[in-house]
């Protein structure tokens, strides 16, 4: 390509008679210019996003005194509430796995073995949940729910389900179109292997990454929660959190929000990185 | 902060606050759109005279618009229809529609009257449909340079 237009230039020139505005050295200004932009634009987002969590994180590691301690770590695990908090968004983050992965990954093989036409249908669904507001989705899910349901934190994981649907539908379908699952089932299906068999020993294992990233997504959404379990009165961390700043002094809530997200940070890289390990492995051993 | 008038517990405060999780959610929709935009036609622009300021006048913006508008609307329902943020910030103190519908849930302002965050959310829900309508008639316009 360089030669190419070089040459081209040096024909125009001869050609005009005249100088031709050089065009490498204008892009080295203009490479110049964006790479003074980009680090303007890098330190001001960076300050941005960073001087917050700094602040957070100093918060959390003093005490009252202003001086540095781990008292607030120190406290956590033992204050009022807190491990109660706890155990409600495991238990609620399970159940939530549980059904969405039973839900989703048979609806997301079948529509793409056998109802492939139903795949737009199914992604303008599964966007659903982002358009409507969870504010409003339990203003409806309180108004039309019986007692008995309300009264139970699994409605809070049944309505989990449905906020984690886009990730969750997002990352089968990206794992699904990954492979040839076409010939892998048909595969199976020749060998003798039934629809159970196929599915169990044939998809998922192929499909592993994907399904990972979609439970640590669901993870992730269910110990961020706010707005549903606020309102629908159930103490989960997120609330905990809120709940605990008003009645009590920040530091520990601050601890506790800090290693939330430290906690989902690692939690979200290890799951890229894993996936990258894998799709390496995997297309080194189409390769090889 | 406080010396400049800046409260973080007032509406410019929320606003201040919402741009953490807006501005993570912009780069996701105007960075493919960037990817779109082809060297080519910076070189074509360069080679008729432009500088600079009139190729992204008049090539780099008119074929990112689509795209930043769709980014602006998606933006506005998230902002719009955002209300753990706001909540935990100011504790319900600003009226936003979202938090009015958790204090008439709550039965914080006055009770039975329920049937008013209905109606909120039941506008919110037209609200955020319009705007959605108009997301995808901007995407598909967007998509047309994306090829």
């Amino acid at each position: 390509m360089a030669p190419l237009s070089a040459g081209s230039v040096f024909e125009v020139s001869e050609i005009q008679n005249e100088p031709v505005p050089a065009f490498s050295s204008g892009s080295t200004k203009r490479r110049r210019h964006f790479r003074i932009w980009r680090l303007v634009v890098l330190v001001l987002a960076g300050a941005y996003f960073l001087i917050p969590l700094y602040a957070g994180i100093k918060f959390s590691l003093q005490n009252s005194a202003g001086h540095f301690s781990l008292q607030a770590y120190d406290k956590l695990p033992s204050a009022p509430g807190f491990s109660a908090a706890l155990t409600l968004s495991l238990k609620i983050a399970v159940a939530t796995m549980v059904v969405s992965t039973l839900l989703m990954v048979p609806t997301a093989i079948y529509v793409h073995v056998r109802l492939p036409q139903l795949r737009r249908v199914l992604d303008v669904v599964t966007v659903l949940p982002i358009v409507i507001p969870p504010i409003v989705l339990i203003v409806g899910v309180l108004g039309a729910y019986p007692l008995w349901a309300k009264s139970s934190p699994y409605l809070l994981s049944f309505m989990y389900v449905i906020l984690a649907m886009p990730f969750v539908y997002r990352s089968l379908d990206a794992g699904l179109g990954a492979i040839d699952l076409k010939t892998l089932t048909e595969a199976s299906r020749s060998l003798g292997g039934n629809w159970l068999k196929t599915m169990w020993r044939v998809v998922l294992p192929n499909i592993r990454p994907a399904l990972l990233s979609a439970t640590v997504l669901t993870l992730a959404l269910v110990f961020g929660e706010y707005t549903m379990a606020s309102l629908d009165l159930w103490q989960t961390i997120p609330v905990w959190i809120v709940q605990f700043s008003i009645s009590s002094d920040g530091n520990i809530q601050v601890a506790a929000s800090m290693l939330g997200l430290v906690g989902t940070w690692i939690l979200l890289v290890a799951v890229v990185s894993l996936d990258r390990s894998q799709s390496r492995r995997t297309r080194r051993r189409m390769l090889g | 902060m406080a010396n400049f008038g800046f409260n973080l517990y007032t509406f410019s405060g929320v606003l201040f606050v919402y741009m953490y999780f807006q501005l993570p959610l912009m780069v996701l929709v105007v960075t493919p759109a960037l990817g779109g935009l082809r060297q080519s036609w910076r070189e074509a622009a360069e080679n008729m005279g432009a500088s600079s300021w009139s190729y992204w006048r008049y090539v780099g913006i008119p074929v990112l618009m689509p795209s930043i508008l769709g980014g602006m609307l998606l933006l506005f329902g998230s902002a719009f229809a955002a209300y753990a943020t706001a909540e935990s910030l100011t504790l319900g103190v600003i009226a936003l529609s979202p938090i009015q519908i958790g204090n008439f849930l709550n039965g914080n302002v006055i009770a039975g009257q329920t049937h008013v965050g209905y109606a909120i959310a039941l506008g919110m829900l037209v609200i955020l449909s319009i705007t959605m309508i108009f997301y995808s008639l901007v995407r598909k316009r967007a998509s047309k340079w994306l090829r």
